[in-house]
């Protein structure tokens, strides 16, 4: 894992960047979870339930890029650019698996208790903003404000 | 991940410990289809000391329900707070499992 970190200011920096590189790999997910949860503690606005929404919703993020977006690959490394500030939190995670289609996935149906196909409901719904830019590399942006 | 069995008469309590996520969900299921071929029909799935689930703990414990309660059975799950309340309430799993 590497790590780097600016800031927009001396003394109170208002928007902070911080980007870290890590092996696209389950083995990583509870590790990179981590990273983002010590980040959130830097939105100084974030309560509790900020943070298990981020972390969750970076969470499934991160699963499906290793178990899709890598699938059959073992050398997939995903790149974090994170965007801190006051109150709200941006991350963009950056691979170059194979691209995904957010948009064919269906909405669950919650009552008949699903036991797959939650992963992008849960990212929609756990933070207020979701971009998704397919290519080379994948781009997918998850905004959360406090 | 770690996963504690207790028979006790007619009741099977399975006490989950640390992350029950994509990589840990698949050590689980095997724990949990034992259960589910030992026909146990009370069972009690307490996570107070799991510390953050995802999707994939969620598909676990999902299937775990569904085969128990096919079989005439029921399953519990007790103590979630943090992280895996707020995933089981936006799932609206948290009324179904008697949270």
């Amino acid at each position: 894992v590497s790590v780097e970190a600016t800031s927009n200011g001396p003394v109170e920096p208002t928007v902070t960047h911080v980007t870290f590189r890590l092996k696209a790999s389950l083995a990583h997910r509870a590790l990179a979870i981590d990273l983002v949860s010590t980040l959130v503690d830097h939105v100084k606005t974030a309560d509790r339930s900020f943070n298990h929404a981020i972390t969750t919703a970076f969470g499934e993020a991160f699963n499906n890029i290793v178990i899709h977006g890598y699938r059959d690959r073992t050398d997939g490394m995903l790149d974090v650019e994170a965007e801190l500030s006051l109150d709200h939190m941006t991350l963009r995670l950056i691979d170059d698996g194979e691209h995904a289609d957010l948009s064919s996935v269906p909405s669950p149906n919650l009552d008949g208790m699903p036991e797959g196909g939650l992963g992008i409901f849960m990212i929609r719904a756990l933070v207020d903003e979701v971009v998704y830019s397919s290519g080379t590399p994948n781009v997918l942006s998850l905004t959360k404000r406090t | 991940m770690k996963c504690t069995r207790t028979d006790n008469d007619s009741e099977t309590r399975l006490e989950l410990e640390g992350a029950l996520d994509a990589l840990t969900a698949p050590e689980i299921r095997p724990v949990f289809d034992k259960v589910v071929s030992d026909a146990r029909r009370r069972v009690t799935v307490d996570v107070a000391k799991v510390t953050m689930i995802d999707s994939s703990g969620i598909g676990a414990i999902v299937s775990l329900f569904k085969r128990v309660k096919a079989d005439g059975g029921q399953v519990l799950v007790v103590g979630a707070r943090d992280q895996p309340l707020a995933v089981f309430k936006l799932l609206k799993l948290d009324r179904v499992f008697g949270l």
